[in-house]
């Protein structure tokens, strides 16, 4: 009896260690996934830039739609783990890579555009599933007697907290969508990932940001006040007027 | 810890005020006028010291915003001759600068608000500024702040390039044609027109917008052209004659060199009196920073070494802030819940009270409410508690703040190195003259 009893307890032990590590290695996939999607999409940025400089027109456009399906994929990948537990790993990980990757900055505003359609897609959703939720819960609710209850309070609370951090993200992405390219200073989103909503297309992107384009970087190395006061100072000590 | 004379009052409230009254000094006396008068090489450097220490003092302690008594009145001031500065420089702008905004924020100044509220009265200042549209406004206000920081670097720019950078000079000198002006032109056109146009898209104003796009897409078409034939981008052209500049800022500096050179009637870059109508314009330009500059300081306060920890410093302010709105979401929440809520309950006790008790009637009346409730959106709740978008507001804000503000700070302490330096020197050659 006693060894049956330990055979079984050790059964289960083991069962429990290989289910953590299952659900370990399930929650770290998209992780992995992730990161190599943002590899992959780094990866071919960089062939870009640093690439052939005669490429031809087709063949520009054919890259930035490949890297465009890239983002599109990091994107989705992003999303689909918005609630988990390893969405910290991710803002992370990408902040890293932009800020790794300052040379390559403006292929990222095709990234940033995806989260935002991804976002706003996601928002759209929610609000309909939200209201589908309420109709719902509230029929459900009177039938059990509750409707002026608590209950239902309690469920509608519950679905406005999802459809409020759904709206977080998409208030946070499209606050950059207001960017001008040049003069409304850099459009920056989460994790400072740059978005330009009226790129709709690789031929958008290559007509609006032909060249290395500079409109993400902050070249001063001193704010306006700082550098005008330096400039002063040495105006006035050089007698450079 | 203060720069320069020891004899200066220890008060921080007469500190700051003497700052900006050096600030208003600078820019009533224009820079030219004061080295006219500091003629000699003595009165020269005391007047370099007298700069030094100024800026120092503000990198060292920077200030707090000013709100006491009077600060309204003084800020206007600010504000009326700011407005009287880009009057006359209106001229030399393609875009709209507007003080607008500068006077609602004086207006509606901000109520000093605690960041601990206890009370009722402390937490409702902080709902009332959750409806504010005080975050538009700073919006506004920063982006004519930014257009006059342009215009002031692009003017520097300018007069710097045949003395600092030769090269680019020359480059500016051999593609200075007239195809490349009306590219210039194009491409500037192109990017505000877009823009006006997204902004009208934005607003609802479709034909507007439509017409508006049309345009810029017919610029873009025109510089496209002239691309295509030099062979190269127009932005890879604006980098090798300013490499220092983003390609908006050289833009702006090529397009006001154009409108210019049209107005003063030359075509010839190296003219020496277009030269000098160009440095006078910069001190115009750099003297309206200086008030712009007093504006801000007096309603956001200066970040220094000193305060850099403090509310003064936004990315404080705003985590501040943030966990205060947090909770305020969590009210707004419940309470609109309850009052979208509201008309369910009315609407099942109006009908029990006509059913006689009913519970099926009762049951059937309020699936027909919550139906027609949920279709044609008729919420309550928004209407009575129109829901804040302060937290995401201050959310967006918050994003890439703090690297802003480590770079202010790795400045602040570059700028006071560079300085005290300077300083040495300066204080050096006055014993020698």
């Amino acid at each position: 009896m006693k060894n049956v009893f330990r055979r079984l307890v050790g059964t289960i032990v083991l069962l429990t260690a290989f289910g953590q590590a299952e659900i370990y290695a399930e929650t770290k996939e998209p992780l992995y996934l992730f990161i190599s999607e943002m590899e992959t999409f780094t990866e071919k940025a960089n062939e870009l830039k640093n690439g052939d400089p005669y490429i031809n027109d087709d063949e520009m456009k054919t890259k930035v739609d490949e890297l465009t399906i890239i983002a599109g994929r990091v994107a989705k990948v992003y999303f689909a783990q918005i609630e988990s537990e390893i969405k910290p790993d991710l803002d992370k990980y990408l902040h890293e890579r932009i800020t790794q990757n300052e040379e390559i900055r403006h292929f990222f505003l095709l990234l940033g555009n995806q989260f935002l359609a991804i976002a706003r897609s996601a928002l759209d959703e929610r609000q309909q599933q939200e209201k589908r939720y309420r109709m719902y819960s509230t029929v459900g609710g009177s039938i059990l007697g509750l409707a002026s209850g608590g209950a239902v309070l309690y469920f509608a609370k519950g679905v406005a907290k999802q459809a409020m951090t759904s709206t977080l993200v998409v208030v946070g992405l499209t606050a950059a969508g207001g960017v001008g390219g040049y003069f409304a200073g850099p459009a920056v989103t989460g994790f400072m990932l740059p978005a330009d909503p009226s790129i709709k297309s690789a031929d958008d992107f290559l007509k609006k940001y032909p060249a290395d384009e500079d409109f993400i970087y902050e070249l001063e190395d001193f704010s306006p006040d700082l550098r005008i006061g330096l400039s002063e100072v040495d105006e006035a000590m050089y007698a450079l007027r | 810890m203060r720069y320069g004379d020891s004899s200066n009052s220890n008060s921080r409230l007469k500190l700051i005020l003497s700052s900006f009254t050096g600030f208003f000094f600078v820019f009533n006396l224009s820079q030219a006028e004061l080295f006219a008068q500091a003629s000699n090489p003595r009165d020269r450097l005391s007047e370099a010291k007298r700069l030094t220490v100024q800026t120092l003092d503000r990198i060292e302690n920077g200030a707090p915003p000013c709100q006491i008594e009077g600060c309204a009145e003084k800020k206007s001031e600010v504000l009326f001759n700011l407005q009287s500065e880009i009057q006359k420089m209106r001229w030399s702008l393609q875009k709209d600068v507007s003080v607008a905004p500068g006077f609602w924020l004086v207006r509606n100044s901000r109520p000093q608000l605690s960041y601990e509220p206890k009370t009722l009265k402390e937490w409702l200042a902080w709902w009332k500024l959750r409806h504010s549209s005080r975050f538009r406004n700073d919006a506004e206000w920063m982006s004519s702040y930014e257009t006059i920081v342009t215009m002031e670097k692009s003017f520097q720019r300018l007069i710097q390039l045949p003395n600092q950078d030769p090269f680019a000079w020359d480059r500016l000198k051999t593609q200075w044609t007239p195809r490349f002006r009306n590219a210039v032109n194009h491409f500037y056109q192109s990017i505000e027109l877009e823009n006006r146009g997204q902004r009208a898209e934005d607003q609802g104003q479709i034909s507007e917008a439509k017409k508006l796009l049309q345009d810029a897409e017919k610029n873009r078409q025109a510089y496209a052209a002239y691309e295509k034939s030099a062979g190269r981008s127009l932005v890879a052209q604006l980098r090798e004659m300013f490499p220092d500049l983003n390609s908006g800022e050289s833009l702006r500096a090529l397009i006001q060199m154009d409108h210019l050179m049209k107005l003063y009637g030359t075509e010839d870059l190296e003219d020496e009196d277009f030269l000098k109508f160009l440095e006078s314009c910069h001190q115009n330009w750099r003297a309206t920073f200086r008030t712009a500059q007093a504006f801000s300081d007096l309603e956001y306060g200066v970040i220094g070494l000193a305060n850099f920890d403090t509310s003064v410093n936004p990315a404080v302010a705003y985590s501040k802030e943030l966990e205060i709105q947090r909770t305020l979401d969590r009210v707004e929440v419940i309470g609109t819940q309850v009052l979208d809520y509201g008309p369910y309950s009315f609407a099942l006790a109006g009908v029990r009270e006509f059913a006689l008790g009913s519970k099926l009637v009762s049951l059937f009346a309020l699936f027909v409410t919550s139906y027609l409730i949920e279709k044609y959106e008729l919420k309550v709740g928004q209407k009575i508690l129109p829901p804040s978008e302060r937290s995401q507001q201050i959310l967006s804000q918050m994003d890439g703040l703090e690297e802003k503000m480590s770079r202010r700070k790795d400045s602040l302490v570059q700028a006071k190195k560079i300085l005290e330096k300077r300083l040495e020197e300066i204080n050096r050659r006055l014993e020698i003259n």
